[in-house]
């Protein structure tokens, strides 16, 4: 066994932008839906797992520099297409113990460039659905 | 990467400026999350982002020429707001025609009166929230001024420039005329006129303004000419971004 202490978490969307440069805090979820499928004669609750879902959420600070952060993300909620995204323990090679999850598309239903009081540092929070087949991939 | 502490940001609303009554300022984009699972999703949830919608949220004092001001004479009205992260030119910034929909005031003994309002982007004559830049910072003019400008860089088809002045202050019996000029070099050697606002006679206020994309140049700048009595005084602003075509 192989714990670790998360240093160089990653998160990269679109294929080219490393949002991990700008978080501090990178988390997956992933669900089915519970399908009770209780019927007459069961003396216990029965169910099944129904579709699947997940949702990546990160959180970190906004950078306003050109072609950076709050450019490319609003740009990402402004065009409102699905994007692939790839996440992962480390920035180190894909392993087995450094598996990537390989989303077919998040949803990017939000952006909030501007969050912050006075003398803070904007942050950057994002909470989007996955849609589409997500994949372990553990091959190097 | 170099983060920035959050210390001049600009709110204009019409021809308030409430930098100095706010301290805090959120700019929320949303849109609706639309199913589309099928038989063919493989099991997997699917969906398309719907319709946009945008909240800004603005925390700040109660002051009766200012904030108290403008949420009495905007309450429940469409209103131009420029929200810029610093007070410079180039600075990032964004620009919505906003519905204001609550102002709540409250005062609690010896407590600075406390004003919030909130907003909706309103998405029917222009789009809920610009992504941009200050083209011109707020600036106090007394003669005709044309600015430096800013490398904002070229606007590629598909998408619409828009463009805001606001008005903070002016001298009677006084004129204003702004322009937006764009070229492709900074030293605007060959610079085309793109956007013409309204002439504001002795008066405040503000307008936002629209031109369809393509257009190559990628330096722009404004000039304000002032005329009058003599002695010509006005206080503006200028945003300029683009946003997809609708």
């Amino acid at each position: 066994m192989a714990l670790q202490v998360i240093t160089l978490g990653y998160c990269r969307l679109g294929g080219s932008f490393d949002l991990h440069a700008y978080a501090n805090k990178i988390s997956l979820e992933f669900e089915a839906e519970d399908l009770n499928v209780t019927v007459f004669g069961d003396g216990w609750g029965d169910h099944m797992a129904g579709l699947k879902n997940g949702k990546l959420n990160v959180s970190g600070f906004n950078d306003f520099g050109d072609n950076l952060c709050d450019e490319v993300m609003y740009g990402f909620w402004e065009a409102g297409v699905n994007i692939a995204a790839a996440v992962r323990p480390s920035s180190a090679s894909i392993s087995t113990s450094n598996p990537e999850y390989q989303l077919a598309g998040v949803v990017p239903l939000t952006w909030t460039p501007l969050g912050a009081d006075v003398g803070q540092v904007s942050p950057l929070s994002i909470s989007w659905p996955t849609s589409g087949a997500v994949v372990r991939d553990v091959t190097p | 990467m170099t983060l920035g502490i959050l210390t001049d940001c600009r709110i204009w609303g019409d021809d308030y400026d409430l930098s100095g009554t706010t301290n805090k300022v959120e700019i929320g984009g949303s849109c609706e999350a639309k199913k589309i699972t099928n038989f063919n999703s493989g099991r997997y949830d699917e969906y398309l982002a719907g319709l946009k919608e945008v909240e800004v949220n603005v925390s700040g004092f109660f002051e009766g020429t200012t904030s108290d001001a403008f949420a009495d004479e905007f309450l429940g009205a469409r209103v131009p707001v420029t929200i810029a992260v610093d007070d410079a030119a180039g600075s990032i910034a964004y620009m919505g025609g906003l519905n204001v929909l609550s102002a709540p005031r409250e005062f609690a003994v010896g407590e600075v009166g406390v004003l919030n309002f909130g907003a909706k982007g309103a998405g029917a004559t222009m789009p809920g929230i610009v992504r941009g830049a200050l083209l011109y910072p707020k600036t106090t003019i007394t003669t005709t001024t044309t600015s430096t400008g800013i490398q904002y860089g070229a606007i590629g088809s598909g998408r619409t420039i828009w463009a805001a002045v606001h008005v903070f202050g002016a001298t009677s019996g006084d004129t204003l005329d702004v322009k937006i000029q764009s070229d492709d070099n900074s030293g605007f050697t060959s610079a085309t006129d793109r956007i013409t606002f309204t002439q504001f006679a002795a008066a405040t206020g503000s307008e936002v303004k629209s031109l369809a994309a393509p257009i190559t140049d990628d330096y722009w700048r404004i000039v304000a000419t002032v005329a009058g009595n003599g002695s010509e005084s006005f206080s503006l602003g200028v945003f300029f971004g683009s946003a997809p075509t609708t």
